[in-house]
Formats: structure tokens, sequence, C-alpha cells
């Protein structure tokens, strides 16, 4: 075989043109590469490793890095600083109050244009996602942010316990105060169990709040509306479970040692606390889950971020991070992320999926937490809601340690959050 | 041939570029990480800027005035005086106590000393874990485990407005008394035997040895160990932070943990720099005022 | 032993009873108080462990039943913490050895020579003191990005490499060194540079220790900076890795006070070698301000 002088010239051009696309990264037709900054460490950590690494498999083209960046707090840092250096990642998860400020400064895009893009998702698909998450993550009537690792308030309690004094989990407010004052425990003039504690924490006022009818802000969103009689009832009823009934005691830690040593019958967290209370109990009792007692209305406080994809990313990116984020946010994965970290599916169809039907029918106490999904409700998505938390908890904290009553407290609150509000463009 | 002198301004001009080679590895580091970001600092307090936001208006001396009618800031400044008062005022003496003591040549004096050191070689973050679950409030944290066995009531510690602050200057004491004493120790053994048996002759008793010839001969380093803990004192935020959250009530809300708050939480940076710059004004003030009040009592002639 | 042995007698029995009893009395003092300072360890050392059972109980379990050296193992497993490992001791290394080498030029710059401004950036050095670190968070971090130094070893080690307090240390320390030396070192012809090295560093054995140590120690405790410049687990120190057992649902005192333990661990070792020159150095120093 006879190999002209240009014949080899052209061989030659092939050839570095070959190199070039293999060295030359994205653009030459190699992977996109992306990165996910999170903020789920421990158990969490893995489990978003899986999705990530299930995903790459499934996609050639692109590779997602899943980067955690410490606590949601240190999160919101990072991003925010990236942001001014100009060097975001692809997607964050990101709670809705970050969300509204990275808006503002044009940082990230909205969804909505990928979910009505060409990959889209049909009215079928988008209408499976619960709406009270599309809710949070729509911002003026568009939506922003894809709902990922939602997780609600549920009640956790010490099973054999109850069964032990032939106890039901409390549905009310009266039942909680009832089966709290059943479960504290005097010996020798010490009290060595509580039926409940306390955390002087803005959520646990705001569940009060929503579930004996309150509301967060007054109708338009200009002032708060925390500071209600409805508010004051519920902060006073958290009072009275301390200092009146002595039934409960108050707590600047997360409850689950406690818990697991015996010393407190119930409390209230969110459902990846599970894996927390199970590894601390360590099988010494079963947990036992309930949705949060009401007084006034059936409800729950919707916690945990969404995702969201930065506008700085390279178009090419953006459609890959989409594409992730369907892929996440998709019937199958949230099914399996909903197993994995006890966060809520983000789906009915993923919630009425065979495999999360036998999920349940083998651990049916995640039932109380699937359930209060209905009646969950979602804190105002603005930006000044993240100061608007510290006013509250300092107010909460005035009133549990009685330097205040709970409705000078809550007003005195209220009057702090409405100039923010009132600031607010 | 003799080589020509260089002239004196030569020689000079020599000395100072040689000089300023030795510096610039040192100069180069700290002007770009330390020094700049303390004047870029000084130009965002003029603004109003959240960081994220293309537009930062100027806004002149605002956030200063806004600091000072802060009640906010105003309660972290009270706060940081009474931590830096009392945390030094009680750090400073019980150092002077234990290396007095650790001072003796008597066996195991290393052991001991290297025991009281250990706490500041660990990290905070590390130590207010556990201190955290030490102080957990009622009868279920440890420390009031301890104080039932005595027949004291538990009490709520970082829960209590009253006793959070002091729980955090124990805190601070823990970790940072090694520190002192080990500075304390080194003035100690540098003060010559000479005196104290010139004294022992006049026949001083010990009360009298320490008042006349310790205590004034030790008083550089007093000095030193005061003007060091006040500034480290005043720019205390670590503890509040893994301790207390600030809390409750705002009751272990210092400056830093205002700037903190304000820059990294709320992302008002121009206000944040704006408390900096106040904070590094007190500091200033303050250092200044104990060398106004207190260099002319130091002996430095030993 | 042996000298013990050779003691006259009398010179044990000279100081008398009221001395023995004083000692003791000190010795009761100091020990008390050490338990007091010691107690935060032995509840993390403890707990690090107990078996999992035993870790939240009512009453409070001084000893575990038997020894969970599982909880290390699960602690190790919980991040890369051998990576973390790597990364805290080559970080540390470079950045002391750094800190010592600007700190030693600097301090004798401004202990042994002349020069225009001396005083001027004395002062502002140390100035710097006085702001609280938190201020240079964020310019700093956009210079590390401007310079493409994001989530590298760079952005680590770099802005560390020269320190406030090593500078005026190492100057207080020199200034200790007989001015004969230098004068003799200069007839015989010896530069600045070589006097530097050949006497002065050799002479400052403790000033480095110390120095070292502190700066060190800084920078294996070192956390905020370390966790706002880097994004992937192959460039994070062991600080950041004990970040990770703390979020936002709960506690897991075993891993976490597992993982306190053995990263505290080499810090405890060192200074216990080194505890010795350390309080050399400080004493020599002769601290003035």
């Amino acid at each position: 075989m006879q190999v002209g002088r240009r014949g080899f010239l052209r061989i030659a051009a092939a050839v570095l043109l070959l190199t070039a696309s293999l060295i030359l990264p994205a653009g030459a037709g190699g992977p996109v590469t992306i990165t996910f900054w999170h903020g789920m460490s421990g158990v969490l950590n893995p489990a978003i490793d899986e999705l990530t690494n299930d995903f790459n498999k499934l996609n050639p083209g692109i590779v997602v890095n899943a980067q955690y960046q410490g606590t949601y707090g240190t999160l919101n840092q990072k991003l925010v600083a990236a942001v001014a250096a100009g060097s975001p990642p692809t997607i964050t998860q990101l709670f809705p109050n970050w969300a509204d400020q990275l808006i503002q400064a044009k940082a990230i895009v909205p969804m909505e244009n990928f979910i009505k893009g060409p990959d889209g998702l049909s009215a079928e698909e988008l209408s499976d996602i619960f709406p009270i998450l599309r809710q949070e993550s729509t911002f003026n009537g568009v939506m922003w942010t894809m709902p990922f690792n939602k997780s609600l308030y549920i009640l956790f309690y010490n099973e054999d316990l109850f069964k032990q004094n032939n106890l039901k989990p409390p549905a009310t407010w009266d039942d909680l105060l009832n089966v709290s004052k059943a479960l504290t425990k005097e010996e020798g003039g010490r009290t060595t169990r509580y039926g409940f504690v306390v955390r002087p924490t803005t959520d646990y006022f705001l569940l009060m709040l929503i579930t004996n009818g309150g509301d967060f802000l007054k109708p338009g969103g200009k002032e708060v509306a925390f500071n209600s009689p409805a508010g004051v009832e519920g902060l006073q009823f958290l009072i009275d479970l301390v200092q009146k009934h002595k039934v409960a005691y108050v707590l600047n830690a997360f409850a689950d040692a406690d818990f697991a040593a015996g010393k407190v019958a119930m409390y209230l967290v969110t459902n990846p606390g599970l894996a927390f209370a199970r590894a601390a109990v360590a099988g010494r009792f079963e947990i036992g889950i309930a949705p949060i007692p009401y007084k006034k209305s059936r409800a729950t406080l919707l916690s945990g971020t969404d995702v969201a994809i930065m506008a700085k990313a390279v178009p090419e990116q953006q459609v890959a991070a989409w594409k992730f984020i369907k892929f996440v946010t998709g019937t199958t994965a949230t099914t399996r992320w909903f197993m994995k970290t006890f966060y809520m599916p983000v789906r009915r169809s993923a919630r009425d999926s065979t495999l999360a039907r036998v999920y349940l029918q083998q651990n049916p106490e995640h039932r109380a937490g699937l359930d209060s999904l209905a009646v969950a409700r979602t804190a105002p998505n603005i930006a000044e809601w993240q100061e608007i938390r510290d006013i509250i908890q300092e107010a909460v904290e005035e009133a549990v340690l009685g330097k205040k009553t709970a409705k000078q407290a809550l007003d005195d609150a209220a009057v702090k959050a409405n100039k923010l509000l009132s600031q607010r463009k | 041939m003799i080589p020509r002198v260089p002239s004196r301004r030569v020689r000079r001009l020599l000395e100072n570029l040689e000089a300023y080679a030795f510096l610039l590895p040192a100069i180069v580091v700290l002007g770009v990480f330390h020094l700049f970001p303390i004047v870029f600092a000084f130009f965002i307090s003029l603004l109003k800027w959240n960081m994220i936001d293309p537009v930062r208006p100027y806004v002149g001396l605002a956030n200063y005035v806004q600091a000072l009618q802060d009640d906010k800031f105003r309660t972290a400044l009270g706060n940081t005086t009474y931590y830096a008062f009392v945390s030094v005022g009680l750090a400073i003496p019980l150092a002077l106590f234990f290396a007095v003591l650790l001072n003796r040549k008597l066996r195991g004096m290393s052991w001991y000393r290297t025991a009281f050191f250990i706490p500041h070689v660990t990290s905070l973050a590390a130590a207010a874990m556990v201190w955290h679950w030490l102080y957990n409030p009622d009868q279920f944290g440890l420390l009031n485990y301890l104080l039932d066995k005595v027949g004291i009531p538990p009490q709520r510690w970082l829960l209590d407005p009253l006793q959070a602050m002091p729980a955090i200057i124990a805190v601070s004491i823990w970790s940072s008394l090694g520190r002192d004493i080990v500075i304390f120790l080194a003035g100690l053994q540098s003060i010559s035997q000479d005196y104290y048996e010139a004294a022992q002759i006049d026949g001083a008793n010990n009360w009298q040895l320490f008042r006349h010839v310790t205590w004034p001969l030790l008083s550089p380093t007093t000095y030193f160990i005061l003007i060091i803990s006040m500034i480290g004192a005043f720019k205390i935020f670590a503890l509040p932070l893994f301790l207390t959250g600030g809390g409750p009530i705002s009751k272990t809300l210092t400056i830093v943990y205002s700037i903190y708050q304000q820059g990294f939480q709320y992302f008002r940076m121009g206000y944040a720099s704006a408390q900096a710059y106040t904070l590094f004004a007190i500091i200033f003030l303050i250092t200044m005022l104990q060398r106004r009040v207190l260099a002319h009592r130091v002996h430095y002639d030993i | 032993m042996a000298r013990t042995l050779t003691l006259p007698a009398t010179q044990i029995r000279a100081p008398g009873r009221r001395v023995a009893l004083k000692n003791t009395l000190v010795h009761l003092v100091l020990l008390a108080s050490v338990v007091v300072v010691l107690l935060p360890y032995y509840l993390m050392i403890s707990t690090s462990l107990k078996p999992i059972q035993e870790i939240f109980t009512d009453p409070f379990k001084w000893l575990p039943s038997r020894l969970a050296w599982e909880n290390y193992v699960d602690a190790w497993n919980h991040a890369p913490f051998g990576r973390y490992f790597l990364n805290s001791t080559f970080i540390s290394v470079t950045e002391t050895l750094g800190v010592l080498v600007t700190s030693a030029l600097a301090g004798y710059a401004f202990s042994r020579m002349r020069f225009w401004g001396r005083e001027v950036f004395f002062v502002i050095f140390l100035g710097t003191l006085m702001v609280p670190g938190e201020v240079q968070l964020v310019p700093n971090y956009i210079t590390i990005v401007r310079l493409g130094w994001l989530n590298t070893y760079y952005a680590l080690i770099i802005p560390w490499l020269a320190s406030v307090f090593g500078i005026f240390f190492m100057r207080q320390f020199f200034a200790t060194i007989p001015q004969e030396l230098q004068d003799a070192a200069t007839m015989d012809g010896a530069s600045h540079w070589t006097f530097l090295w050949r006497v002065v560093v050799p002479l400052s054995k403790p000033a480095f220790i110390t120095v070292g140590l502190l700066s060190f120690l800084g920078s294996w405790n070192a956390l905020t900076w370390p966790l706002i410049v880097t994004n992937t687990p192959e460039m994070r120190p062991i600080m950041v890795g004990l970040l990770s057992f703390s979020n936002e649902w709960g506690t897991q005192p075993r891993l976490l006070m597992a993982a306190a333990t053995f990263s505290v661990a080499p810090i405890l070792v060192l200074f216990f070698i080194l505890q010795r020159y350390f309080i050399q150095g400080i004493a020599r120093a002769g601290i003035k301000f």
C-alpha cells in the first residue's frame, strides 16, 4: 500500500485531531462536567453519592461531581461568596429564602425554563410533584427551583413506653398534655423522666402557631401575623407544659440523646432525624412516629431544601444540570431517596409506587410523615425570613425563660420583623 | 589597588535594600492576605452591599451611624466588654497562682504544666462539643449530675441568661490558662535568684517576697499577657458560636459574632465591615489606654 | 534511685516537716486542678470507647463495660480521614517551615538591621492583630478565586506563610543575642545573611520550636478558611472532617468523640515531646511590649 505525501498529511491531521479531542475537555465532544454543592453529611452523604453515580453511569456524556460543603449555614456562606467571586457551582441545594436573594441578584436561572423546554416535563409529570412543594419553589408565579430533599416535622415517641402504659400517641394538644402527664416520672423528689421536651426554637413555636390556626404573614405579605392570639396561645402552651404542668423541660441541644437514654418520651423533629434517633437508641426500644398534635387545625411545617441551577454555568452545563435534576426528582430516584434518607418523596407517583407500598407495609411508622404532607405549610419564601427566624427565636427564648410574657415577646418581635419587611423592595 | 570604600550614603542604601529583601516574603504575604483585606473592608464599610448584588451604593458613614444606634450592636458591645474584663480579670490571677506553684522545684511539675497546657492545643471546635455536653441543662448534663451528688440543684448553664456568659468565660479560661501559665513561668524563671536571697537575708516572708520581688519584677510579663489577652478577648467569637449561637436572648452575642451574623448570615457586608472597624477602634483605644496607664509601672530593668 | 541514695541523710531531713506538708499541699492543689482541667478529656475518651448502648444512660456511666474500638473504625470510615490526615500533615508542615523562614528573616531585620520605616512597618504589622480575622475572609476568598487557587494547596498554605506573632517573637528572641557576636562576625566579613543562618539560627532553637509549634497548632486546628477555599474531600484537612459529624438533624457522640480523639492526639504528642524547649523559648524571648 502506498501512501502519498498528501495521504500522509491527512493521516497526520486525523491523528492530531483525535488526540486533541481526547485531551481537550468539553466543547470538543468530551463529557460535560458539572458540580453539585450540597450539605448532606453523615448517612445522607452516601445516599447522594449513590444517586450521582447512578446518573453518571446512565449518562456517559455528563459527569456530575457531588460536593459536600458543610452544614447548611456554611453552604449558604460559600454559595454567596462563590457568586460574589464568580465561581459558583452548576447546581446547588438551597432553602427557599436563599433562593429569593439569589433571584434578586440574577444568580440562578428559572427552573421553569427547563421544565417547559424541549427535554422538559409534561403537565402531568409536573402536577405529579406535590403542590405544596411546587408552591414553595415558586416566586412571583415562576418556578425557580426544584424540590429535592424535603422534610416535615413529626413527633417521635418511645413506643415501648406507650405500650407499657397503654397509651396512644397524642393527636391533639390536650392529648399531648395528658400523655406527658402520664409519662412524667418522679423519683425521690427528682424528675427522672419527662413526657415532652421543648426546644426554644423558631420551629417549635411555628408548629404551635399553625396547628392553632395561625399564620406567618398577614394577607398581602407586608406584615407578620405570628403575634396573633393563635401564636400567643401556642407559645403559652409550650411554656405551660414546662412551668405550670412540669411535664416538659427546656433543652438547647438535639433531643435524640435524652430520648435514647429514656429521659424523655416524645419530641418533635424532621424526618431525617430518624436515622440519628435510631443510632442513638441502638435498638433498646421501638421508635414510633405520629403527626404533630394540633388544637384548631392539623398542620406541620415543611422543611428541607430545593435545588437550583446557577446562572453562571454555560448552556451545555445548564442542560446537563437539568437532566440531573430531572433524574434525581424522578419517580424511581425520589422513591429510593425516601427509603434511604426518610426525606419525603417529592412525587405522588413515588408515594403510590409498589416499591413504596411494600416498604410502608414493612415500616408502617413512615405513614405518619407521608400523611402529614397533605397538611404541610411552608414558611414565607422571602430573603428576610432568614433574619425574622432569628427574631422569633429570641422572642421564644424570652418567653420560655420567663423574661417577658408570651404576648409581649411576640409583639416586640413583630415590630422588628415588620420593620424589616417594610424595607423589602 | 585599594578597594574603594563605599560612601556612607551608599552603605545606608545598601543596608536598607538588604533589610527590605529580608522583609519581602513577610510583606508580600501579610500585605496581600492580611493588610489588603483590612483596607478593602474599610471601603466596603462605606457601601451598602449584600455581596452578590452588582449595585452597591455609597452611603458614607451611614453604616457607622447605624451601628451606634443599633440595640443589638450595643448589646454585643456590652456583652463583649463584660466578657473581656471578667475573663481576663480572672484568668491572670489564676494563671499567676498556678505559675508560682509550678515554679517550685518539685517532682512532677512538668507533668502538671503539660496537663494545664493541653486545652490550649485542643481545637476549640472539638473542645466546645464536649463542653456543650457537660453543660446540658437540667439534671441530665454531666455537670448537673456532679452537682446533684453534692446536693446542689441542677443549673441551666448555657440556657440561662445569667449563667451563659459565665459558662463561656469558664471554658475560655480553661482553654487559655495553660498558655498564660507558661508565659508566667518563663517570666518567673528569668527573675534572678539573687533578689530573693537578698530579700530573705532581710527577713522577708513568702508574701513579702512575692509582693516586693516577684510581682514588680514580673510586671513586663503580666503587662504582656494583659495586652494580648485583652486584644484576644475583644475578638471572642468561636466559643459563643459553638456553644450558644449568641443566645439565650442575645446574652452571649459578642461583637465579632454580630459581625459574623450581619456579614455571613444576613449578608450586609457594608454594615458588618463598619462594625469590624468600630471594634478595631475599641481595641486600639484600649491598648493605648493600657500603655498610658500601665506602661510606666512596668519594671523592665531586671 | 542511685542519686537519691547518695544524698546525705541530713539533707533529706533538713527541710523539715513544715516544708514537706507544704509540698504535699502544693501537690494536692495541683492534682485537684489538673483533674478538673482534664475532665472534658475523660468524657471525650471514655465516650469514644463506649458501646453504642452505653452512651446515653441514666445514671451516667463512668466506665464502658467493654472497650468499643469499633467506634474508631466507624468514625474513621465516616469520612475520608486518611486523606484528611495526609492533607493536614502536609499543610501544617509546609506552613510551619514557611512561617519559620519568613519570621526569622523579618524578625532579624526588625531586631538587627537599621532601615527606613522600621517602626512604621512594625506598628502596622502589630495593628493587623487588632482586626478580627472574619473581616479578611471575603476579600481573601475573592483573591484566591482571581489567582485561580480555589481548591488547591496554594489556597490552604500561602496566605498563612507569614505570622505577625512569629515575627514579633523572633525579634524579641534575636534581640537577646549579644551584639559582640555580631561585631565579631562582621569583622570576619560575614554578611547579615551568613550571620543569621550560621550564628543566630543555631542559637535560637527554642524560639524556632516555640514559633513552629504554635504555627503547626494553628494550622492543624484551622477550620473556617479550609472549608471556604476547598470544595472536594481530596483537599480538605482534618478539622473539616470533624465538622461532618455536626449537622442539623442529630448527634453522634460516639463517632464524634472518637474522631475528636484521633484528630487531637497528634498535636498532644507533638506538644509532649517539645514542651521543654517551648517554655525555654518563651523564657528567653523575655517578652516586652
